[in-house]
């Protein structure tokens, strides 16, 4: 998986992630997302998912232990353009109700 | 001068008797407690006859049996016919004992020979004794030896773990030894695409039989490799050749059935050398496959007849030996061969280890607590559509990443494009389910590897996992989107993709299987949505 990493204006921060989220890049990501999440300038991060091919249940536990850890900061993590394969195991795991998701403008 | 006291005398005389009597009391019961704490025939002897020597104020003691002892010092006179000694004969275990005792000093009286009586049973049950303690060792060493025999022959048969793979067919087979040593075998092969197998029982039982069937396995292995092109008669043509004659030599012989089974024609072709019980079920309908030979071993020139016939899927072949159908419960009734028909007429299934695991437990029902009277094997073809060859995965993360391309390349040439629109959400259940063997079946053994292979059976698609790490069982989880959990999704997501899952473990394997109908596939993610949303 690419983890590209973009600082906006505001008080937000940007994350956009390409290939494959599985067990075997949870580290990676949460070594990434993790320092975003402890920055007190930062309020919300965005993770754009548009061209996440596949995740498994191993990145979505990723996905919602950075939401959690975001949101007890006062903060929230931002699902932005998830791909087919990231809605379908929201859905699955009913998770779409549980993260904020956001699409294109 | 002093005159005789005569009740002061009888007083001391009586008082000597009891004193006497007491004192031979309390030694004959050290004697009996003794005795019984050696379980050696000599030592046994000596704490019984020693004492006996002190107690009585023997000169000696003799005893013959097998071998002859004598305790104490020999007469010096021949006290043959005199007062002076004591002679018994009893019978042990079918063997005479003769004991004989001496004494110089006093002749014997009756209450002398009433407690030798008592010795000389004592003396006769501690040899009987001994000698069946002996005979106990004895056997269990030939016990020993028999269950390392049994042990040895058993090595020479395939490991029923790993079966061959040909496409349209699936081969299971067990194989469980009596208590003693037996006579039954299975082969199994797969040369040049198709799948050999054989199931055969050498007659009678203990190493002979043992040795033989080793003999019978190596020839018939090497007949299917040197003459498998010319079918199954020439390769049971070949085996009564190599065979024939040891057989016939020990009075022995063999049934077998053997046969090949070729995937792209979908034939079986059999011979069968006296061997029942062969089932081969069609639709729920079940035939015998018969023996148009004799056993090998009986006639030398015997030839069987080749029987041929195609398959379908979900068709079965069952191959058995007597021990299965011969199986008595405790009223002594046997299993029948027309209740083993009937059950693999009924069985409502088609994967071979699901159908040979059933006829073994209900086998096992039937016998209860009654002990399996004579080996059992079970060897089970199933028949179906088109199968992967394994892909092994290695037990890790990074492994398990092998499974989206292999998937998407074998679900094109399998199933035709059947599975193309589902082809993400196959690999998402795939996926999750390796991962619960890597996570926890396997999580000792990051070595380790494990096997998935995909069945598609008309419009369903079949994913089975094999691994051989520990058992294990994962509940899925139900979470609440008002409080998520980090983790514990994989279950939930694999519920609702596969149409069917089921676990189950044969031995040290565990067995996943995943199934999908091409029908199946779950709405649009923007139609969920939609629907959540009302």
């Amino acid at each position: 998986m690419n983890i590209e990493t973009q600082h906006h204006d505001n008080d937000s921060a940007g994350l956009v992630l390409s290939g494959r989220f599985d067990a075997f890049e949870t580290d990676a990501f949460r070594a990434t997302i993790d320092p975003l999440l402890a920055s007190e300038s930062t309020a919300k991060v965005r993770v754009t998912m548009a061209d996440v091919n596949f995740i498994d249940s191993s990145g979505l536990a990723e996905l919602v232990r950075s939401m959690k850890r975001a949101r007890e900061a006062g903060g929230d993590i931002e699902l932005h353009n998830p791909s087919d394969p990231v809605r379908v195991i929201l859905e699955l795991t009913r998770l779409d109700l549980a993260f904020t998701i956001t699409s294109a403008e | 001068m002093t005159t005789a006291d005569p009740p002061f005398d009888a007083l001391t005389s009586v008082t000597g008797a009891l004193v006497d009597a007491n004192d031979r009391l309390l030694e004959l019961i050290t004697l009996t407690g003794t005795a019984s704490t050696s379980l050696d025939e000599g030592e046994l002897l000596d704490t019984l006859i020693e004492p006996t020597i002190a107690l009585l104020h023997l000169d000696g003691c003799r005893l013959s049996a097998k071998i002859e002892r004598t305790w104490g010092t020999p007469p010096t006179v021949d006290l043959e016919s005199t007062a002076h000694q004591w002679k018994s004969n009893r019978n042990v275990a079918d063997e005479s004992i003769e004991m004989v005792v001496w004494r110089t000093a006093d002749p014997f009286g009756t209450a002398d020979a009433k407690l030798l009586e008592a010795i000389a049973n004592l003396a006769g049950n501690a040899i009987g004794m001994a000698r069946m303690h002996a005979e106990g060792l004895a056997q269990a060493a030939i016990g020993q030896e028999h269950a390392a025999a049994a042990k040895l022959a058993s090595a020479a048969l395939p490991d029923p773990l790993i079966p061959p793979t040909v496409p349209h067919a699936t081969i299971w087979a067990a194989a469980r030894p009596a208590r003693t040593t037996g006579g039954d075998l299975f082969v199994w092969a797969e040369l040049d695409n198709q799948l050999w197998f054989a199931v055969g029982d050498v007659s009678g039982k203990g190493l002979p039989a043992a040795v033989l069937m080793t003999v019978c396995t190596t020839s018939i292995e090497t007949a299917i490799q040197r003459h498998g092109e010319q079918g199954p008669v020439a390769v049971l043509d070949s085996v009564t050749r190599s065979t024939h004659r040891r057989l016939s030599d020990a009075g022995m012989f063999l049934t077998i059935a053997l046969g090949r089974f070729c995937p792209t024609t979908r034939t079986v072709e059999m011979a069968n050398h006296g061997h029942s019980p062969i089932v081969f079920r069609q639709a729920h309908e079940v035939r015998r496959i018969s023996a148009t030979a004799p056993p090998i071993g009986v006639l030398v020139d015997a030839r069987a007849e080749l029987e041929s016939f195609v398959v379908q899927p979900h068709d079965l072949l069952v191959i058995a030996t007597d021990g299965l159908t011969e199986q008595i419960d405790a009223a002594g009734n046997l299993f029948g061969e027309s209740h083993f028909d009937a059950l693999v007429a009924s069985l409502e299934l088609s994967d071979a280890d699901h159908v040979g695991t059933s006829i073994l437990a209900t086998v096992d029902t039937h016998r209860g607590t009654t002990a399996q009277s004579d080996d059992q094997t079970l060897m089970v073809i199933g028949f179906h559509c088109e199968r992967t060859r394994p892909l092994l995965i290695d037990a890790t993360n990074q492994g398990v990443r092998a499974l989206g391309p292999w998937l998407s390349e074998h679900l094109a040439i399998l199933a035709n494009g059947r599975f193309e629109s589902r082809l993400g959400e196959i690999e998402l259940a795939v996926h999750e389910i390796a991962m619960n063997i890597v996570d926890h079946a396997l999580a000792d053994a990051p070595s380790s590897r494990f096997a998935l292979t995909l069945t598609v059976d008309d419009d369903e698609l079949v994913a089975e996992f094999r691994d051989r790490g520990s058992a294990f069982g994962v509940a899925p989880s139900r979470p609440d989107p008002e409080h998520p959990q980090v983790g514990g999704y994989g279950l939930m997501i694999v519920e609702q993709l596969a149409s069917r899952i089921e676990r189950s473990r044969i031995d040290d394997l565990n067995i996943s299987r995943l199934w999908f109908s091409s029908q199946g596939s779950i709405p649009a993610a923007s139609g969920r949505k939609e629907a959540h949303d009302a």
